[in-house]
């Protein structure tokens, strides 16, 4: 017993025994030391008196069941009366229990401390990896299991390699080498394969596991995963470049603000809407190229939007761009806020509309004009309702009618319902208008009057009118309004009965010229026939009676009284000659012309048929062209040619050799014809004379002729609408010309 | 020798009346001549009324007459003879200064048988009243009824 409680009393353990009555009868130094009661306090004294603290817990049943059942039990408590943990084996004896308990409050706070760590490390979303220094994977936690796939059990005791892509053999042992040399390796991005083959985005932190020496026996890495990070950065990447393509290449202009009005960033359509370059618009402020008329609203909005009264304004303004010209724009402006909702800048979207500004204004303009017109207009324009009401009409209206629209309306008019449109014929046309067809209504004598008292400040009220009416309508067809344009036609109705009597009297007027012309005609036609039927007799006595005087006297006379009676008959022959070619030439003028198509080639031959015998014994020659044809009347043409030839012939009877000329040249509107000859010719001077009724510049003496031929020439080529001409010399030949219009034209000569 | 048959010259002018005459002796013409002075003489004679009424019966082989006639006119005289079933086929001569183609047409179209326009030259004119009074007077025979008709 004595060796028995020297070891006792030298074991590291505390130890006490209790009988069956559960006193102390053995309690050694150690527990004396933990319990800080001497034995002889406790020897002989209950325990669960001792330390009734203990009475029901998890020690107390431990101990009395180890006494009353009799077998060893070995626990760990908490002690509430220590406040420490305690390790307890009991053994039973053959009265009493012997205990052995030792102070285990240390370890248990360590295995505590760790197991709290460890299951820190499982539920961590970090994947936290523990590893030797040769790389083989000593621990592995639920977040790795999660991203890699491999579960602990798969992949401890294995190279950390497995997780490394094929391209990047170098890695590890970088990393290893640097947690030899003690460091510590940094949020390190790389990728890794899991177990299926994904490739992840990670970031590493590797750092070294030291002993309790501070030697380095392995190194922990905590991963990240990092792919949705990387999605994330370049989603918002792509969201950016996105945002700046946008930005760019919108079709409208687009420009932050900085609350002071500077531009802090500006697309390349606002810089072309206002004409500067990026560069030199972004040192300017919107102040600055915005119209001045227009600035002060522009900022009485900014304004209220920082007062947050609003969170975006439109409005149109004008900016004026580099060159100085203006330019319309549509500005939608709103404020951004950062997250504290402090005022940050203003996003502006910019529109040219420039030129729906101009279209605006040209409509504008457009309608104010059309409404002058309308107002303005001497037709009187009335817009009705498609039911007849009036709604509107112009001032040419109110003239026209003597009264005013507001007069009017109060009549309670109703185009429709008219019964003088009905009697005048008309109303079926305005049923056809008001069906949606534009219809003329044909003119007709309106009497105001008939339609309601006041309708009228004119004398006579009626009016002819004539109307046209247009139906109206809106893009789907549906008649909107009526337009009735009248015209007043009354005075031009009086002006054409007035016409109508003018030409009545006129008409009376010619009938009475007329007669009278044809009165005076047919005096003379009476006295040419009385010329000569009456002045020929006197001619035919003188010569008969000098005749007959001149067989009786035959032997009586001498020859001076011979002479005297053969000039009497020359001089009655002579007028004779010259009553016969005045009656042919007087009849040119009222013989009726018969048009045909002439050919004067065949004429001009014919001619020189007919003037062989005068021709006979002379030496001419003749130079006959090419001669076009023309319309006239044969016969005249002949008489024309006839003259012209045969003054030709005359007038080169002094000639040796006489040389004549016929031709003609055609141009656009005429034929000219000319007769050349090497004649006597005549003096310039006097060309005026050639055609004139007995005008000649030669004496009998010289060539014989009465002067008529020529003036018949030229009285023939006026009544067929021609030009006579000549040119000569004095003894340089004369060429006489004549001109005939290629188209057939009336008789203008018919009245001479 | 038959006798030849009257021409009755009708002619106002006395001038023209004597060289007419004198035209028709230089040719030797022996006919008988009648002269009236105008035309309402020359259908007095014709018609056999008036200062003619009581003057041998029968009508004169040619007539010549002056279109331009006092009173009664040449060509109105010639419409009323060559009207006249009894007188129409009596010659009649328009013996005439006129020229003019209307007098020739309306002569021709009221049944004249010859148209002459008195020649101003007195010896054409003798060479053309003695062929005329030759053809109408002694040559051609004269439709029946004419006076002096002995055939």
């Amino acid at each position: 017993m004595e060796q028995s409680s020297a070891i006792l009393e030298n074991i590291s353990d505390a130890f006490y025994a209790v009988d069956g009555e559960w006193r102390f009868t053995y309690v050694n130094r150690k527990a004396e030391e933990l319990w800080g009661r001497s034995r002889e306090e406790l020897l002989g004294k209950s325990i669960w008196e001792e330390f009734s603290q203990e009475v029901g817990s998890e020690s107390y049943r431990q101990i009395r069941r180890a006494a009353e059942e009799g077998f060893t039990t070995s626990f760990e408590s908490m002690s509430s009366d220590l406040g420490k943990w305690v390790a307890v084996r009991a053994y039973p004896m053959q009265s009493g229990v012997s205990v052995y308990f030792e102070d285990v409050t240390e370890r248990k706070l360590a295995e505590e401390e760790r197991a709290r760590l460890a299951a820190i490390v499982e539920s961590s979303d970090d994947i936290i990896i523990g590893k030797t220094l040769d790389g083989i994977i000593t621990s592995w936690n639920k977040a790795a299991e999660r991203l890699y796939g491999y579960s602990a059990h798969e992949v401890v005791g294995q190279p950390i390699s497995v997780l490394v892509p094929p391209e990047r053999p170098d890695e590890i042992p970088g990393i290893l080498e640097r947690i030899r040399r003690g460091e510590k390796v940094d949020h390190f991005e790389t990728v890794r394969v899991a177990k299926d083959g994904r490739r992840l985005d990670v970031s590493l932190t590797v750092s070294p596991i030291k002993d309790s020496e501070g030697n380095i026996t392995g190194a922990s890495a905590i991963a990240r995963d990092i792919t949705q990070n990387k999605l994330a950065e370049q989603a918002l990447r792509e969201s950016e470049e996105r945002f700046r393509a946008t930005f760019e290449q919108a079709a409208v202009g687009v420009s932050h603000v900085a609350l002071d009005g500077s531009w802090i960033r500006v697309n390349q359509k606002l810089c072309d809407i206002v004409g500067y370059p990026r560069e030199e618009l972004l040192h300017l402020s919107f102040q600055e190229i915005t119209h001045p008329d227009d600035l002060d609203q522009d900022v009485g909005h900014l304004r209220r939007m920082l007062k947050g009264e609003t969170d975006t304004y439109t409005t149109e303004k004008r900016y004026i761009k580099k060159d100085g010209s203006l330019v319309w724009i549509n500005l939608t402006t709103s404020l951004l806020r950062d997250p504290s909702r402090e005022p940050g800048y203003f996003v502006s979207v910019i529109e040219d509309i420039t030129e729906r500004k101009w279209v605006e204004e040209e409509l504008k303009l457009s309608e104010e004009r059309f409404r002058n017109i309308v107002e303005q207009s001497p037709l009187s324009v009335q817009i009705l309702s498609p039911d007849g009401r009036t709604l509107r009409v112009n001032r040419a209206w109110e003239e026209l009618w003597g009264v005013t629209f507001e007069e009017f309306d109060n009549i309670g008019y109703n185009l429709l319902e008219d019964q003088q449109l009905v009697e005048r014929g008309i109303m079926p046309y305005i049923k056809r208008g008001f069906a949606g067809e534009p219809t003329l209504i044909p003119p007709i004598v309106y009497d105001p009057d008939e339609t309601g008292p006041g309708m009228t400040a004119h004398e006579d009220p009626r009016r002819w009118v004539r109307a046209f009416i247009y139906p109206v309508k809106d893009e789907v067809g549906n008649i909107r309004e009526i337009t009735l344009m009248h015209e007043d036609i009354t005075e031009r109705k009086l002006a054409e009965e007035e016409v109508r009597k003018l030409n009545e009297e006129l008409e009376q007027r010619i009938r009475q010229r007329t007669a009278q012309l044809e009165e005076a005609n047919r005096e003379l036609e009476s006295f040419s026939y009385s010329v000569s039927h009456d002045l020929r007799a006197p001619l035919r006595h003188i010569d008969g009676f000098a005749q007959m005087l001149q067989k009786r006297t035959a032997s009586a006379l001498d020859d001076t009284s011979k002479r005297f009676l053969n000039t009497i008959a020359e001089s009655a022959d002579r007028a004779r000659e010259l009553i016969d070619n005045l009656l042919s030439f007087s009849r040119l003028g009222r013989t009726e012309m018969r048009h045909t198509l002439v050919d004067m080639d065949h004429l001009v031959r014919e001619m020189l048929k007919d003037l062989q015998f005068e021709t006979d014994g002379r030496d001419i020659v003749w130079e006959i062209g090419e001669l076009s044809e023309v319309h006239g009347d044969p016969a005249m043409l002949r008489l024309v040619v006839q003259n012209l030839l045969s003054n030709a012939l005359k007038y080169t009877r002094t000639c040796q050799r006489a040389v004549i000329k016929v031709g003609s040249t055609v141009g656009e509107e005429e034929a000219v014809f000319f007769v050349r000859d090497n004649g006597v010719g005549f003096d310039e001077a006097y060309t005026d004379k050639l055609f004139g009724v007995f005008q000649r510049l030669h004496s009998m003496e010289q060539f014989e002729g009465t002067g008529i031929g020529l003036a018949t020439v030229r009285r023939i080529i006026q009544r067929h609408a021609g030009r006579t001409w000549a040119e000569g010399n004095v003894d340089g030949g004369a060429t006489f010309y004549f001109s005939l219009p290629l188209v057939e034209r009336s008789d203008v000569g018919a009245a001479r | 020798m038959a006798q030849l048959g009257k021409i009755l010259l009708v002619e106002d002018d006395p001038h023209d009346v004597e060289l007419t005459l004198t035209a028709l002796a230089a040719n030797h013409l022996t006919n008988e001549i009648v002269v009236v002075r105008d035309g309402a003489e020359a259908l007095d004679y014709l018609y056999q009324r008036g200062a003619y009424a009581s003057r041998e019966a029968g009508n004169p082989a040619v007539i010549l007459l002056d279109l331009k006639l006092p009173k009664v006119d040449g060509l109105e005289v010639l419409k009323r003879v060559k009207a006249d079933p009894d007188l129409k086929t009596t010659p009649v001569v328009m013996l005439t200064s006129s020229r003019e183609e209307q007098d020739l047409v309306e002569s021709y179209n009221s049944g004249s048988n010859a148209y002459v326009v008195k020649p101003v030259g007195f010896g054409d004119f003798v060479e053309a009243i003695g062929e005329l009074g030759l053809f109408w007077a002694v040559i051609n025979q004269p439709p029946p009824g004419s006076t002096g008709q002995t055939r």
